[in-house]
């Protein structure tokens, strides 16, 4: 039955088509509606709130590079301590960052006495890993032939670093980082809004903006400005920064 | 005189014993080629001369004196060329004088007379992706002479070369090995193909496999340019085939 | 002068003093077949550097035998300099070398970027794949110190040096 369809399934993809548009009819009616109202006055804190999360995730990726990019170069120097440290970092990152949340953030509250610290610590763990086991690849990958012109040359640690290693995780430290961001993003939704025995913790920030809006609010139209917003910041940093620079990278840093 | 000698150099990894008494010197002005089946241990045994890995048993001397850590008077020429993608022909060839903070004057002065010497004036500002093999190799040649080694080490250096691409570089090994203005004072080959041995070198040393022992080392007396349609030159090249069989 | 403009061979530099070396190693004349058969060699690939070499008048083939030039002779026998010398004198010689030249020759700072060079290739010979022509001519181009290409600045140029 290579060309023309039966006639059930000409029945269904009608009917299927038919509950589509209905229900785009529906939407769209019910956003007209919605935005007919004045807009929530807690709309106006969707800008200032994008940015201070931005500064959360701009953190944690700074913590997460300081830490995992060392780490890596290490174990791609040394065989032993990848075999250390690679199941380690397994178990670390097959545990769901969410499910430590409420631990983290009873720690850091009664600890630093501030839920930023414990956003932007959720943050960390659902970025890190991602970070960590694409540098590891990246720095596992690097030739043998070159670590050993790099040696027989004589070239100095931090020569060799500059010159062989880091050019050579370019690569994976871009592929860690565009899925780090979205492991990032991700934890922060649950990050910045926090209730613990009838106490809401939370800061200023697009994922806390949202969950009051849910839980909240209940208002509809905050919902779809604030994933609006979010989408399209996401959309806006993967087009104008991370495709740029991983595009940059694979043509010029990459073996062939 | 000699520059090096190895005396009953051996080495394993794990329980493998991959080289055996290896017994060698390395005489100025000497070409030697270690020829030897796959798995023989040549290429390891290269390493060891360079310093990149230490023997696990005999010693190795460097004018006398024992040899710790990465060996000082070699340069290595690698099978893959080993060229960084990201850096110019120019700063690739720079690379070790770098290490040797040499000053950026000298070192562009000295980059440029070997990138000359190999025949690559005029690629000075191409990335490795943009050039052929060859030319590659020639980069990774004029890489390892700018340091000014004595004893200039190559590992399989033609065998990922197309066959035309082969025969031209071992004519440009050959030219630079007898120019006077390259100051390599020793060259050591490791190769699998015999007739490549017998075509460059003053001394073929024949390795056995399991573990890699010195079979026999060949003199060959023959003077340069060799030509392969002579019969002592396959008399040689038989000579070391049944070694090796 | 109009002459006809053929399309480069698809063989580099390395390959055609291989393809002289072994020719001069065989007394100067060798059966083309039995080059590619001994070097276990694709026959369509030696016939391109064959052509190659011969465009630039290093050999000629009559019969199915590559027989080596005066001129092929002193590639081999040149060190580096004499043998880009030869190279370059040889590739002013050829046509679509000459238009590129000249394309070059007429404008501002004597440069153009790739994707211009490959226009004005396409326009010299539709036939052609561009992107493996402007390989070839690079190739020979450096080699024979006759063009530059800076991939930094996207400049292919005429090496005045």
């Amino acid at each position: 039955m290579a060309r023309g369809k039966r006639p059930l399934e000409w029945v269904m993809a009608g009917a299927g088509i038919a509950i589509a548009g209905y229900l785009t009819w529906r939407a769209v009616d019910a956003l007209i509606a919605a935005f007919s109202q004045p807009l929530p006055h807690d709309a106006v804190q969707i800008p200032f709130a994008i940015l201070a999360s931005l500064g959360r995730l701009t953190l944690a990726y700074l913590i997460a590079l300081a830490w995992t990019v060392p780490l890596s170069i290490w174990i791609g120097e040394n065989e032993r301590v990848a075999r250390i440290v690679t199941p380690i970092a397994e178990i670390g990152a097959s545990i769901p960052a969410t499910a430590l949340f409420p631990l983290i953030v009873l720690f850091v509250i009664r600890i630093f006495g501030g839920m930023n610290a414990a956003s932007v610590l959720l943050v960390l763990t659902g970025m890190q890993w991602y970070l960590l086991f694409n540098l590891i690849a990246g720095a596992r990958a690097i030739p043998q032939e070159l670590k050993e012109m790099a040696h027989s040359l004589r070239l100095p640690r931090w020569r060799y670093w500059q010159r062989v290693v880091l050019p050579a995780l370019l690569p994976s430290l871009l592929t860690g980082s565009i899925t780090g961001w979205g492991g990032g993003w991700n934890a922060l939704i649950v990050s910045e809004y926090f209730v613990y025995n009838q106490k809401i913790y939370h800061v200023l920030g697009i994922g806390a903006l949202l969950d009051r809006a849910t839980y909240e609010l209940g208002n509809g139209v905050l919902i779809l400005l604030t994933l609006g917003a979010m989408v399209g910041i996401i959309i806006l940093l993967n087009r104008l920064v991370w495709r740029r620079l991983y595009q940059w990278a694979t043509r010029r840093y990459r073996f062939e | 005189m000699d520059l090096m000698r190895l005396e009953n150099v051996g080495k394993r990894f794990d329980t493998i014993s991959v080289l055996d008494g290896i017994t060698m010197t390395v005489d100025e002005g000497q070409f030697i080629a270690v020829v030897g089946p796959s798995g023989c241990g040549k290429s390891t045994l290269l390493r060891i001369i360079a310093g990149l890995i230490s023997p696990t048993t005999g010693q190795v001397l460097l004018a006398g004196r024992l040899l710790t850590g990465v060996n000082p008077e070699t340069a290595l020429v690698f099978q893959s060329f080993a060229l960084l993608p990201w850096l110019t022909v120019q700063a690739n060839v720079e690379l070790g004088l770098e290490a040797r903070r040499i000053l950026v004057a000298e070192r562009r002065r000295r980059a440029g007379f070997y990138i000359d010497k190999v025949g690559l004036e005029g690629y000075e500002e191409a990335y490795p992706r943009e050039l052929s093999g060859g030319m590659r190799q020639r980069v990774g040649l004029a890489r390892a002479l700018a340091v000014e080694p004595k004893i200039l080490l190559m590992d399989e250096p033609f065998s990922a070369l197309d066959a035309l691409t082969a025969i031209s570089l071992r004519e440009l090994v050959l030219d630079l090995w007898a120019d006077p203005q390259v100051p390599v004072n020793a060259c050591i080959m490791v190769t699998h193909i015999i007739e490549e041995a017998v075509e460059l070198a003053d001394r073929v040393l024949v390795l056995s496999t399991h573990p890699g022992r010195i079979v026999k080392e060949v003199e060959v007396t023959l003077p340069r340019p060799r030509d392969k349609r002579w019969p002592e030159f396959n008399e040689y090249v038989d000579q070391i085939f049944s070694l090796m069989a | 002068m109009d002459d006809k403009i053929d399309p480069l061979p698809d063989a580099g530099v390395n390959r055609i003093l291989g393809l002289l070396e072994i020719i001069d190693d065989r007394g100067g004349r060798e059966d083309i077949y039995r080059i590619a058969h001994e070097l276990d060699y694709e026959f369509g690939d030696l016939l391109a550097v064959v052509k190659a070499a011969e465009l630039l008048g290093f050999l000629t083939t009559p019969g199915g035998d590559a027989l080596l030039l005066p001129l092929g002779k002193q590639v081999i026998d040149g060190d580096a300099n004499v043998k880009k010398a030869i190279f370059k004198r040889q590739l002013e010689q050829v046509a679509l070398i000459n238009r590129i030249i000249e394309f070059l020759a007429q404008r501002e700072g004597r440069s153009a970027d790739k994707e211009e060079i490959l226009a004005e290739l396409s326009r010299l010979l539709p036939q052609e794949d561009p992107e493996k022509v402007f390989t070839t001519l690079l190739n020979w181009g450096r080699y024979a110190e006759l063009f530059g290409y800076d991939p930094d600045e996207d400049r292919f140029y005429i090496d005045q040096m």
